[in-house]
């Protein structure tokens, strides 16, 4: 196979193919012993807060039809540790890594962001999109004023290259890319979950502790592609395009669609060394010369 | 470790129990007492792997068997899988597994005193007490054998498997819920009907050298570790949990435990710990119940 540049440019960052993980599907722990975390474009790590949080009760996972739904609540263990555990850790592997940042309000944001202005991480994911916290993140993500806001903040305290994550669980999703294009974000990334539940039938109650979680993997795909076709056309900052990529087909039909970039999410779950897959797929999948000249079109509009 | 692998065997051994066997080269070695694999299933609208335990693990003959409960979609799908070994015709049914992961039960190389040690399984929970067994009593990997090893085992309806635990020279001591065994004095009731009158009969204590394993229903484990606590007999419980992932990723199989005191009495605080990579076996005195 004939060798050549799957490369591409991220507000600035230079990735060395446009496959990276979804936030909260990878660990700098484990999933390096599966794979070598610097053969992706970049690692997106999980969503950390100023301090540790306890997360939701369990069970805190359920399976749908092609689907899961998760209500993790972004645990974490806080902004501290990740920069002198796993953040140092995967530098060290050689990795690019993108850091997913949360908050309660604004101030956690702002603490996080200015924490990890001083670190090498590659770049920044604000986390507005998040349907498992009861206050902040996604209340941040479905108001276009709130969310054009905190950008405008988070821009005054770093440099550092800034990608914005999106909900799904908006009605105009182009309203909201534009404020936060306004507002100073470099990239934009979506989807996030979208918001789901599931009864269990013996009990009459929510499988879920939490009642509510975020859906993901295969069954929310067509929102998604819909989602980042949209808000492609609407701003002029790359996308970052997630939800149900499985395949390097996926893959491709989410650049199709105008993404410049794809991120694995709940596939790793299932498979801890899918972002590696679905890469070499894709590849193989580009060295096609008419897919090719599709996503040339594609870019110059 | 994702491979596929032949079934040999899929075969009901109680109502609604399962027992597979599959021709697993590459995992016997590699699976210890206590740990789980991720088995996926055919249907590809069944996303997430079942974690099922490792029930036993025969590296002479390379056949790693599980044993699992019809208890919904995925482990019906699952018990419709046919093996070589039953139907002549099939040769080509395999089984996609990735593992092993968690600690397992002897997960410092150790499990306590070397007197008796005590297996005690509820429900499925005796599966993985079986390889236990094994390991034990061919002293492979605990290189001190025990001088003993005793089964306390509760089941819903028809037992299963007490067979294999004698084969491997275990005392076995069996309960149905429903069906008077003549191992329990034909008596019904659950495993621990069965410790309560082991106690006033042999008086097990943690002098007589005694350790205690326990994989079961979280109440029934509850109980096991009172019962333990009261004796101050070691006991190690392996606990379940719903998994996204199974190797760390997903922190959906969070718990909290008790952290470790200080020396001066502090910093006994809990610790949130993932029952997939931390576990799923811990030391009872750091559950909290
Ligand atoms: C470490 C560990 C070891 C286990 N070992 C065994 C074993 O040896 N034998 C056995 O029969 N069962 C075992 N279980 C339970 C087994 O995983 C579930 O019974 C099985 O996943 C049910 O799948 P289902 O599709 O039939 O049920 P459904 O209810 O349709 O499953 C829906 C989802 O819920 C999950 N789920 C349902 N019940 C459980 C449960 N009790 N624990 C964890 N996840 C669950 C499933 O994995 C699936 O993702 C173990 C669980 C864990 C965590
Ligand atoms: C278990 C789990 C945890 C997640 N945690 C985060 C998180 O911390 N921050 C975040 O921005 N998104 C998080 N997400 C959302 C994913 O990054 C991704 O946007 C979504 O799952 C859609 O992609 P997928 O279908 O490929 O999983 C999480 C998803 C899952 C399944
Ligand atoms: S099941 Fe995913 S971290 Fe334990």
């Amino acid at each position: 196979m004939k060798n050549f540049d799957l490369s591409v440019n991220i507000a600035g960052v230079t990735w060395k193919n446009p496959v990276t993980t979804a936030s909260g599907t990878f660990s700098g722990q484990y999933t390096t012993g599966f794979y070598d975390p610097s053969l992706l474009g970049a690692v997106t790590t999980k969503g950390v807060a100023p301090l540790p949080w306890e997360g939701n009760p369990t069970p805190r996972i359920a399976e749908t039809y092609g689907g899961m739904l998760n209500s993790v609540g972004l645990e974490n263990k806080g902004v501290d540790d990740y920069i002198t555990g796993e953040l140092r850790a995967l530098k060290d592997l050689g990795a690019t890594v993108i850091c997913n940042v949360c908050g309660h309000s604004v101030d956690e944001y702002l603490e996080v962001v200015s924490k990890l202005d001083g670190t090498d991480v590659d770049m920044l994911e604000l986390n507005i999109s998040c349907p498992n916290i009861s206050c902040g993140g996604i209340g941040f993500g479905t108001d276009a004023n709130l969310a054009a806001e905190l950008v405008r903040e988070v821009r005054k305290l770093t440099r550092k290259p800034l990608i914005v994550k999106l909900t799904p669980n908006v009605t105009d999703i182009s309203a909201i890319a534009r404020s936060v294009e306004e507002a100073g974000a470099d990239a934009i990334s979506l989807i996030n979950t979208l918001l789901g539940m599931r009864i269990d039938l013996r009990t009459g109650q929510p499988v879920l502790a939490n009642g509510t979680g975020g859906l993901s993997g295969p069954a929310v795909k067509p929102v998604a592609v819909r989602m980042v076709y949209q808000v492609s056309r609407a701003v002029s900052l790359p996308v970052i395009g997630m939800g149900g990529i499985m395949t390097g087909a996926d893959a491709l039909e989410f650049l199709l669609a105008g993404a410049r970039a794809v991120a694995v999410g709940t596939a790793a779950l299932i498979n801890p060394v899918a972002p590696i897959d679905i890469l070499s797929e894709l590849t193989e999948l580009l060295h096609d010369e008419q897919t090719l000249e599709l996503l040339r079109r594609n870019y110059e509009h | 470790m994702r491979n596929n692998y032949r079934i040999i065997s899929n075969r009901e051994v109680s109502e609604g129990v399962f027992e597979m066997k599959v021709d697993a080269p590459l995992l016997v070695d590699a699976v210890l007492p206590g740990q789980f694999v991720n088995v996926y299933l055919p249907r590809e609208d069944l996303l997430l792997p079942r974690p099922i335990s490792i029930c036993d693990s025969d590296m002479e003959n390379e056949v790693l068997t599980l044993v699992y409960a019809v208890v919904g979609e995925g482990t019906l799908e699952l018990s419709r899988l046919i093996g070589y070994g039953e139907e002549p015709t099939v040769d080509g049914v395999f089984l996609e597994i990735f593992g092993p992961h968690g600690n397992g039960f002897f997960y410092d190389n150790s499990y306590g005193p070397r007197d008796e040690v005590l297996l005690i399984g509820g429900g499925l929970g005796v599966a993985p007490l079986l390889f236990a067994a094994r390991v034990l009593a061919d002293g492979h990997f605990v290189a001190d054998m025990p001088k003993k090893i005793s089964a306390y085992l509760g089941f819903p309806a028809e037992p299963w498997y007490l067979r294999e635990f004698e084969a491997f020279g275990v005392h076995v001591h069996a309960i149905s819920d429903t069906i008077p065994l003549a191992s329990s004095g034909g008596r019904v009731g659950t495993v621990v009907d069965l410790l309560n009158t082991e106690f006033d009969t042999r008086g097990l204590s943690s002098e007589a050298g005694t350790c205690a394993l326990t994989c079961g229903p979280q109440p029934m484990m509850k109980t096991v570790a009172s019962w333990c606590e009261e004796l101050s007999i070691p006991l190690r419980a392996s606990l379940e949990a719903r998994m996204g992932c199974g190797y760390g990723a997903c922190v959906g199989c969070s718990i909290e435990v008790k952290a470790d005191e200080n020396a001066d009495g502090t910093g006994a605080g809990l610790l949130r710990r993932k029952v997939c990579v931390d576990g799923p076996v811990f030391p009872a005195e750091k559950i909290v119940w």
